[in-house]
């Protein structure tokens, strides 16, 4: 957010990608495409690239982390060294561990852990190529993987993130936009009961802007769920 | 094709079976798959058309690993289900009997089998407790070691043998021993 730019980010209400302030990026999301992992998922949102596999639920190690009466989600969230400009580090840094907690909290609330006491669910999301907006792109992805996997659960949380740019509330950020725009709001919610389980807010937003912003991004992930829903529904066949 | 969040039915008309949970008054399906409906007790359930998470039936045959052997039982970790790709769920432990180890009579349960022996065995009772038997010929140790040398025992003359202490070792042996990749 603390980018400055000369750059108009929004032209006559076009984006630099030539997109409406109120339009996603062109998601596709393939469910059961690794053969190893109990439940799998590939999803490519603009640039973006994830992975997200899932396995369990399996005995929970390190075993003090074990819960008596339900299970655990043990979420991972790793950016590969090419997936950015600038090769990254490999390994764990300070914002995988954030993302991978916030997810962890996320999918706990809908995935029925009082089902597998002691147990743990592994979620291993990778991503491939970065273009902003991956943790939201990364959650989508694991739910789909979750609900591949078998896993019961009550519902599938899509995400999606909104912000403000040149002070236009837009849904979706991209790369551009993330940098040196104004703020950026990622959102995921339980589509069937409108709880929202992620909400994170980085830069400024005024009351109106917020409940804008919002509004935005719980349309966004209402899109994103229907195409979650396309993805299984084209992987095991049938329609509802 | 129902998916996880699915509204099926009022709590009012049907019991919740597997795959479907109640919440506020309403039934929804909790994994993909296709709706059955059990008219004749009122039960509604999911038939997944995903993997699901393996869970240990009557009669599905198991590898174990013995734990340890008391006077008239053995208790058995079970490792994995036969036939199925995904790994067991949690830490389970099943029971063996004496009377269900082998179609002879037993008189020491060591005589059939010993710790960290790796066995196939059949589940007999799933709930409430999992319990096991090894009297078909199919089943027993799959894999072994001697337990004073640690050397891995092999099949002489249809008795295992410890190659370093030149001696027999008595245990219930499966006719896949030492075919399966531990």
């Amino acid at each position: 957010m603390a980018g400055q730019t000369d750059m108009k980010l929004i032209k006559n209400g076009v984006r630099l990608d030539g997109r409406k302030p109120d339009e996603l990026r062109e998601v596709k999301i393939v469910a059961g495409v690794l053969d190893n992992a109990d439940g799998s998922c590939y999803l490519e949102w603009g640039n973006n690239k994830v992975y997200a596999g899932v396995f369990g639920p399996m005995e929970c190690h390190p075993r003090h982390k074990q819960k008596a009466d339900r299970a655990i989600v043990q979420a991972r969230y790793t950016m590969a060294p090419f997936s950015v400009n600038d090769r990254k580090r490999p390994g764990y840094d300070r914002r995988s561990t954030e993302i991978s907690y916030i997810a962890s909290q996320a999918f706990e609330r809908v995935v029925m852990v009082e089902e597998f006491p002691k147990a743990s669910i592994r979620v291993d999301m990778q991503v491939v190529e970065a273009h902003a907006g991956t943790r939201c792109a990364a959650i989508t992805a694991a739910s789909v993987a979750l609900a591949d996997a078998g896993i019961p659960m009550r519902d599938m949380i899509p995400a999606c993130a909104s912000g403000k740019v040149n002070d236009v509330v837009v849904l979706d950020l991209n790369k551009e936009e993330d940098n040196y725009g104004q703020a950026d709001l990622p959102l995921a919610i339980i589509p069937s009961t409108g709880e929202v389980v992620l909400l994170q807010l980085d830069g400024h937003l005024t009351p109106d802007e917020f409940e804008q912003a919002m509004d935005l991004a719980t349309s966004g992930c209402m899109d994103l769920y229907e195409k979650m829903r396309n993805a299984l529904d084209n992987r095991y066949g049938g329609s509802a | 094709m129902k998916q996880p969040g699915d509204k099926l039915a009022s709590a009012m008309e049907y019991m919740p079976g597997k795959g479907v949970y109640e919440e506020n008054g309403e039934l929804f399906a909790g994994v993909c798959g296709e709706v059955s409906e059990d008219n004749e007790n009122m039960k509604i359930s999911i038939l997944p058309s995903v993997s699901v998470p393996v869970e240990i039936k009557e009669g599905d045959t198991v590898f174990g690993r013995i734990q340890m052997t008391r006077d008239s039982m053995a208790s058995v970790e079970i490792l994995k289900l036969k036939g199925e790709k995904r790994s067991i769920g949690n830490y389970t432990v099943g029971t063996l009997h004496v009377a269900k180890m082998s179609k002879d009579y037993v008189s020491n349960v060591k005589d059939v089998y010993q710790s960290n022996d790796l066995i196939q065995a059949t589940v007999i009772k799933a709930k409430p407790a999992i319990e096991l038997a090894t009297n078909s010929d199919k089943d027993g140790v799959v894999f072994a070691r001697c337990n004073v040398t640690h050397d891995v025992l092999k099949v002489v003359d249809g008795e295992l043998w410890s190659e370093e202490l030149r001696k027999r070792v008595p245990r219930k042996i499966s006719k896949i021993y030492g075919k399966v990749q531990v």
